[in-house]
């Protein structure tokens, strides 16, 4: 039995940004631990003419070149000269090049199509999956991260939700094995197929890796005094407004002296925009909130090996990678309680409600009113949090979808 | 000295406010007093001229209420180009116009209400009541004009990140200015910070309109929660805090929220566009009419009061007179979860209403008056 990992979107990504999010990491470094694991493994995207295999050096170089350190613009690095020319390639029509037109998939009845990526961004997608389905006969494996867009559509935009909806409700009818990386996400999950009128089937969650460590040389963090970090995209559903509320109230009842900066490590995103009016109206509350954007993988080593202690007050999360770097970092967390953040670091995590910044503020209180306390946490994550390797989340991938 | 007129200086108070409600039936009050008060704007080239009443306060149709956030988005969406064009053509208008009149014109003074300005210039006696910044006022205390602050919304005071970098500038120019002048101030919100001069303290009374017989929100079981939409109206942590109480209480009703678009709003006015209210659990009604708001409250479960710290608690007044419960959102703002756990106290055993504090305006305007005469 092959394994295929549907990349699609993971390539079209990278005609587009800058950066890998987390979806295109996790189908990265759960592509190479497959890879590296010499399974049987093939990868695909959707062309003019259905699936056609994509060579795994192919894969590789973009993400090198998505994830690398940005060169001088005068001094093109080699990885984005390479990823300059897949680009050049990808736009163009496949019709145009017979001669050099890609091989198509190999897929055979009995083999699996994992679908892990960001397909809802192709309004087709779900559709391809079931052709291919129909066509090969393999067994379609769906990895979900999230149903936010379901559950919570204020915090996207409309025709944003109505895609991933109808992906989901495609995929989900097309699918014959369901994996989703988190328990809350598997709980999410089966009640929206409940209240579908779905048949129940089983939810297999698998454990991501813990990435960006292996991958990642830390430089300096260059912040220059002692600072708390978050990283997330800045959106409101990653709720960087309560830590904006909470540093108001410990810059008033501690002084500025006693507050470190906070820094969040991230690029705006949507609905960001009253946020970011109010920093800056704030004048950044006087230097105490500093913006990273665009950070490399070496930049976030570095911030996060440089920081105090990071804080995740996400609103909703489908698991909670930042929670997870953090503790591979060896830094402490304060996170909020919220649907799956607390699978991800156990008892080695504070948590705090992420509507009460009280509540948040006091608990950042207490880690600064005991450095020696900040210390021994520290320790005791450094000596206690086993990093997942993605080793691990490749075999369990596989034993969800036979 | 014997005030010989009061000049109620509402320059920058926007229509529609809690400010323009307060001084719509103040200057009601002080008319029905025969006390001699004008309501006026100022403009740096034409000086005070008399602003109509109607114009401060009276609001259009709620389906015709004008967007900020929806010009804005209109504004934003133009090409660079076609903005530059407007601009520059503004610019132009506005030129033509100031060589007409022979002075400096703003965008007030080029509407019909402008044409009707009284530009007559406070004199000796006078009493100029402001009542926000307004620009600098202390060249009328050369002319023993007396100057004083009738402060209805403290909020500017206390959170300036709410202000735009323009009105920053102007507040703290017209603070630095108007400061050393004034020689009382009158606060209906508690004392503003900064100010060494002594607060005298007055309540406002209720502004409850008749409400309209027709059921507002027909079929449906509502809370109300009324005040400013965006960060003074803390719209944001209401939204969290009601999503919470979907998840946890049953039977929940639905929420209507009532109120004028101010700062930081257009964030959490897409999330509420984008869930279509939270699926229909939050009805959205922008600028209501006072008889509209009157019939909510008469019609809702009980009411919330959306305002941070700073302004003049007309919902709670509104909503003694109504009968209803009122939750204020001050003690803990910003505080979703508090706010929730509040609410559902609320819906679990609803408190009795309070008694309402039955002044009338002619009593606040006679407060004014022994305020500014002490």
């Amino acid at each position: 039995m092959t394994l295929w990992v549907d990349v699609g979107d993971l390539v079209g990504y990278a005609s587009v940004f800058r950066r890998p999010s987390g979806v295109q990491r996790v189908v990265f470094e759960l592509s190479r631990a497959l890879v590296q694991d010499d399974a049987d493994v093939g990868f695909v995207r959707h062309g003019d003419h259905g699936f056609e295999a994509v060579a795994w050096a192919e894969i590789a170089a973009l993400f090198d070149a998505l994830a690398e350190d940005a060169p001088p613009p005068d001094q093109p690095s080699g990885a984005s000269l390479q990823l300059q020319a897949w680009r050049a390639l990808w736009a163009v029509p496949a019709s145009l090049l017979p001669r050099f037109s890609r091989p198509k998939s190999a897929m055979r009845p009995g083999d699996v199509l994992l679908v892990a990526g960001a397909g809802w961004s192709d309004p087709d997608h779900a559709a391809q999956v079931a052709r291919a389905r129909a066509r090969h006969g393999v067994t379609v494996a769906l990895l979900v991260y999230d149903i936010i867009p379901v559950l919570r559509p204020e915090w996207f935009d409309p025709l944003q939700a109505t895609r991933f909806r109808r992906w989901l409700d495609g995929m989900l009818a097309v699918s014959d094995r369901l994996l989703a990386i988190s328990h809350a996400t598997a709980r999410d999950l089966a009640a929206y197929r409940a209240a579908a009128g779905m048949a129940e089937r089983g939810v297999h969650v698998v454990r991501l890796g813990d990435g960006l460590p292996a991958a990642a040389q830390a430089e300096k963090a260059g912040i220059g005094r002692p600072y708390a970090l978050f990283v997330s995209t800045i959106e409101v559903r990653k709720n960087h407004a309560l830590l904006v509320d909470v540093w108001r109230i410990l810059l008033a009842e501690l002084g500025p002296g006693a507050v470190p900066a906070l820094v969040f490590a991230g690029r705006p995103g949507g609905l960001s925009g009253d946020l970011v009016r109010l920093l800056e109206a704030s004048d950044y509350l006087d230097g105490h909130v500093i913006l990273r954007h665009g950070a490399s993988d070496g930049d976030m080593a570095a911030l996060y090996r440089g920081c105090d202690f990071t804080l995740f007050p996400s609103l909703y999360e489908g698991w909670g990678l930042p929670v997870a770097e953090s503790l591979a970092f060896g830094r402490p967390c304060l996170a909020s309680c919220a649907s799956s953040v607390p699978e991800v670091g156990g008892d080695l995590v504070r948590y705090f409600d992420p509507l009460d910044p009280e509540d948040c503020a006091r608990a950042v209180a207490d880690v600064l009113a005991d450095p020696a306390g900040l210390q021994a946490w520290a320790a005791r994550v450094a000596a206690d949090y086993r990093p997942v390797p993605w080793a691990q989340t490749a075999a369990m991938v596989r034993r969800g979808v036979a | 000295m014997a005030t010989r007129r009061i000049w109620l200086d509402a320059t920058g108070v926007r229509p529609g406010s809690e400010a323009a409600i307060f001084a719509e039936h103040l200057i009601a009050g002080f008319g029905r007093l025969s006390v001699d008060a004008v309501l006026c704007r100022r403009d740096p080239g034409l000086g005070l001229y008399r602003w109509p009443a109607l114009v401060l306060c009276d609001r259009l149709p709620e389906a015709s209420a004008p967007s900020a956030s929806r010009l804005r988005r209109v504004w934003d969406a133009l090409p660079e180009r076609t903005r530059a064009a407007i601009r520059q053509f503004v610019r132009l208008q506005r030129a033509a116009l100031a060589g007409r009149e022979g002075g400096r014109v703003t965008r007030d003074a080029v509407t019909p209400a402008a044409v009707m300005a009284d530009t007559a210039r406070p004199g000796s006696g006078d009493v100029v009541l402001m009542m926000g910044a307004s620009g600098d006022a202390s060249r009328f205390a050369a002319d023993g004009v007396r100057l004083a602050l009738l402060l209805v919304d403290a909020t500017p005071f206390l959170r300036r990140d709410w202000l735009t970098p323009r009105e920053r500038i102007e507040a703290d120019l017209w603070f630095r200015a108007t400061q050393p002048h004034v020689g009382v101030v009158i606060s209906a919100t508690g004392a503003p910070a900064g100010w060494d001069t002594e607060v005298t303290g007055i309540a406002g009374a209720s502004v409850a309109g008749s409400p309209s017989p027709a059921a507002p929100m027909p079929h449906r079981r509502f809370v109300l929660a009324a005040g400013p939409i965006g960060a003074a109206g803390q719209t944001r942590h209401l939204l969290l805090a009601w999503r919470r109480l979907m998840e946890t209480v049953s039977g929940l009703p639905d929420l209507v929220i009532a109120g004028a678009a101010g700062a930081l709003a257009d964030d959490v006015l897409a999330q509420i566009r984008n869930s279509d209210g939270l699926g229909g659990k939050i009805v959205l009604v922008q600028s209501p009419s006072p008889a509209f708001e009157a019939a909510l409250l008469r019609d809702c479960v009980f009411c919330i009061a959306m305002a941070a710290p700073g302004g003049w608690g007309r919902i709670a007044l509104n909503a003694a007179v109504a009968g209803k419960a009122c939750l204020s959102a001050t003690p803990h703002p910003e505080n979703a979860a508090r706010l929730a756990a509040d609410i559902a106290a609320y819906l679990a055993s609803p408190p009795p209403p309070a008694v309402p504090v039955m002044r009338d305006w002619d009593d606040v305007a006679r407060d004014v008056l022994r305020a500014i005469s002490a």
